[in-house]
């Protein structure tokens, strides 16, 4: 078995997964089947935001993956040629 | 059949009945709730396997099997390496 950091941090993505996973079908799936005044309709947005929100966020994650390629490859860049 | 082929006919099988639900292309008369939850299908799905895939590797590199004794071994054997190279000669 792996220790310390390695088995917080694994054990942490878990969790988190499973969290993300389980609001979310809440949201998507079982909401519209929910009478519109229970209670639990204030503890998400508008059905909106369940689309937008995953497109920010892969937005943001192709933003990120991009700048970081960027920057790896000038950081690699040798005078007038490249081998 | 390629595996390319087969995959794209199922995305598109998939898509299309998707697309028959969300858009009302049949006039099925779907229940509003069943068309609400249909609508999101795809970036849901999308979010599933992104979920999946980070547990997935959460609970491997959780469960990976440290080798302590064979990592201290190894990093003896490189110090050896080290000094004995240095002394033939060569400059690290």
């Amino acid at each position: 078995m792996a220790t310390g950091a390695d088995q917080a941090v694994g054990f942490g993505l878990v969790g988190f997964s499973l969290l993300l996973f389980t609001y979310y079908t809440i949201w998507v799936i079982v909401l519209p089947f929910v009478d519109s005044d229970h209670v639990i309709h204030s503890y998400f947005l508008p059905r909106e935001y369940s689309v937008i929100l995953p497109g920010i966020a892969a937005l943001i994650l192709l933003l990120f993956v991009g700048t970081f390629i960027g920057v790896i490859t000038w950081k690699n860049r040798k005078p007038k040629k490249v081998d | 059949m390629t595996k390319l082929l087969e995959w794209l006919l199922g995305v598109s099988l998939i898509g299309i009945s998707w697309g028959l639900v969300t858009f009302d292309l049949l006039d099925l008369q779907l229940p509003p709730q069943y068309k609400e939850m249909a609508w999101p299908m795809p970036v849901y799905l999308l979010v599933v396997f992104g979920c999946y895939s980070l547990a997935t590797v959460g609970y491997r590199v959780a469960t990976f099997n440290d080798c302590e004794d064979a990592a201290k071994e190894l990093q003896a054997q490189i110090k050896e390496a080290k000094e004995d190279l240095k002394k033939k000669g060569l400059k690290m």
